[in-house]
């Protein structure tokens, strides 16, 4: 009994310590924090966990099929969040529902990130792949490229796209007393223990739940997810088995990007559309996937779990103050410490573990 | 002898600087097993890795069953019908065995197919089917990489050093094996262990620093001892 305990354990530490962490987390939220307060930033640290997992999930299987660190990848985020976004404000787009068109406006961003993606990886990438630091500085400099193209078109000024209707009804009935109720109502928040909370950040972790499930029924159950695990293993055994490997890294590279581009939309109504969000996700992606660990795609999700719970719990503490039992008075803190937690976080599991929660590569 | 099935001619492999395949000439009869002998460092594994376009070839002729290979790329190389049992295995060590094997599917069916035989062949990798591949033992693993080989409906085999690092017994079993496979199948064969390569092969090659030195039928060398001991050391 204690020996499989023991081989259970060994298999499954990574998830233990990263529930484990979330669990901690949890508590000393609960212990802080009023429930309904508690709740709350759960869920607000659910849905900065979900948009991470968006940009962490395709940087982490680009990473770890084709060991590119893509550092466009932010650019492909803000890339599809403005053409989901002109899209969304076109002529076009106006005539339709405003349900239909923030849909439509999602699969364009997806698009657009997958088809720039692709063309990306086919032109440019492919003849550096021997050459890791040509890659590092190509994909770099196309950030750089790319964002002054955003903004001969665009502007420098940001643009807001509108939540939904289905998410956005003010009406008396309003908040929802609950999910069920919403259903009917459409409420713009829902009262969750007394509390209202945004149902659109609702829909945004429903959203990255699925997400991870196709991603994990993709790579779990269908002969391309066998091969894209493979690869990751052994590109080149894969090759000699007779699978055409650089069609599959180019497909790869699509789907990390297309999640990435559909992220971008899916953001902007909470952020909104602006020159400095793909520096910004970038950076957290990278955070999460080295945190969970290169290559691994649930360790991309932990880390981007992680992350997101440490952002919102360190927006609630500058809100609040940090009071520890000794204090008589709570110390303030500054936005720039709630954004510096997720770099400690990194630095701590860096420190514990250098190939991250659940990775293999280093 | 046979027809040929695959033909080398003056084949020049180099890996960066250095110059590996030196004007390499070898000929796989089909039907039969060629063992390519030789000492370490000779370019054995270099000579099938170029084959399967894992090297680019600088120079030379790859020529199987009567088409040219050695401006093809890696995946059109293997689905023309050759199958690669490299060194050290390569077997996807977190993929289950099934999945190992789904993996060589080149046509939906192949493994359905094959794996009635693959299975009377190593019972083994039916009982431990759905086990990571890195829990399986060396010989497990090198059974795994055969098999793989053997999914798809490959023509020739080309097998690196299956006796490496296995215990005697083990590397018994997978004698028999590639026994049973010439039956079906043409096979290149590198083997360091050249009792296993006398016990199987037909034909023989022996390479030395790039170059081929001698090449015939190995039921003569077997019996020439001085020969061996000349070319391979001691064996």
């Amino acid at each position: 009994m204690t020996q499989i305990f023991r081989m259970w354990m060994a298999k499954q530490r990574a998830t233990v310590v990263t529930l484990l962490i979330v669990a901690l987390a949890v508590m000393a939220l609960f212990a802080r924090f009023e429930a309904k307060v508690a709740v709350s930033v759960l869920l607000s640290g659910l849905t900065l966990g979900a948009i991470y997992f968006l940009v962490s999930s395709g940087l982490s299987l680009i990473f770890g099929l084709m060991d590119v660190l893509n550092f466009a990848h932010g650019l492909l985020f803000m890339a599809g969040a403005y053409l989901g976004y002109a899209f969304y404000a076109s002529g076009f787009g106006q005539a339709l529902d405003s349900n239909l068109r923030f849909a439509i406006a999602i699969l364009v961003g997806g698009a657009s990130g997958a088809l720039l993606g692709a063309i990306m990886e086919w032109a440019l990438i492919r003849p550096l792949y021997k050459r890791p630091i040509y890659q590092v500085l190509l994909t770099l400099g196309l950030t750089f490229v790319g964002t002054e193209i955003i903004k001969a078109i665009w502007g420098t000024i940001g643009y807001f796209m509108n939540i939904p209707a289905f998410f956005n009804a003010n009406t008396p009935n309003c908040p929802s007393p609950s999910l069920f109720d919403f259903l009917s109502d459409h409420c713009s928040s829902i009262l969750i223990l007394g509390r209202p909370f945004p149902s659109y950040r609702l829909f945004v972790i429903l959203f990255g739940v699925l997400a991870f499930a196709g991603m994990m029924i993709l790579l779990q159950k269908t002969r391309i997810g066998i091969i894209i695990r493979a690869g990751v293993q052994d590109a080149e055994m894969v090759q000699a088995l007779g699978v055409n490997v650089r069609r599959v890294f180019t497909g790869v590279f699509a789907l990390g990007t297309g999640l990435a581009g559909m992220g971008g939309v899916i953001a902007a109504p909470i952020i909104g559309v602006n020159l400095a969000m793909g520096q910004e996700f970038l950076l957290q992606g990278f955070i999460a996937v080295v945190i969970g660990g290169m290559g691994s795609l649930v360790g991309a999700t932990a880390g981007a779990l992680l992350l997101g719970l440490a952002r919102a719990i360190g927006d609630q503490l500058v809100l609040g103050g940090l009071q520890l039992p000794w204090m008589e008075q709570a110390i303030s803190l500054s936005l720039s410490i709630a954004r510096a937690s997720t770099v400690l976080i990194m630095a701590l599991v860096l420190l514990l573990r250098p190939s991250g929660l659940f990775g293999k590569k280093d | 002898m046979s027809k040929d099935l695959l033909c080398l001619q003056g084949v020049n492999t180099f890996i960066g600087q250095s110059h590996i395949l030196q004007g390499v000439d070898l000929r796989v009869p089909e039907g039969h097993i060629t063992a390519l002998l030789g000492r370490n460092g000779a370019g054995k594994t270099t000579t099938l890795r170029s084959i399967m376009g894992l090297w680019r070839v600088r120079s030379g002729q790859i020529v199987f069953d009567g088409a040219r290979l050695e401006a093809l790329p890696t995946h059109e190389i293997a689905a023309r019908g050759l199958g690669y049992v490299p060194e050290h295995r390569a077997i996807f060590r977190d993929l289950s065995v099934y999945e190992n094997l789904q993996i060589a599917e080149r046509k939906r069916g192949d493994l359905e197919r094959a794996l009635p035989n693959l299975y009377a062949l190593f019972p083994d990798l039916k009982r431990f089917e759905a086990r990571a591949g890195r829990h399986l033992s060396g010989g497990q693993q090198q059974m795994l990489a055969i098999a793989r080989a053997m999914v798809a409906e490959n023509r020739l085999l080309l097998v690196d050093e299956p006796s490496e690092g296995l215990a005697p017994i083990i590397v018994g079993a997978i004698v028999d094996a590639l026994r049973q496979l010439k039956q079906h199948m043409t096979v290149l064969l590198v083997e360091q262990n050249f009792r296993m390569a006398a016990a199987l092969a037909d034909y023989y090659c022996i390479l030395d620093e790039g170059r081929v030195v001698q090449a015939g039928d190995m039921a003569e060398l077997v019996v020439d001892s001085a020969l061996t001991a000349r070319l391979l050391g001691a064996v």
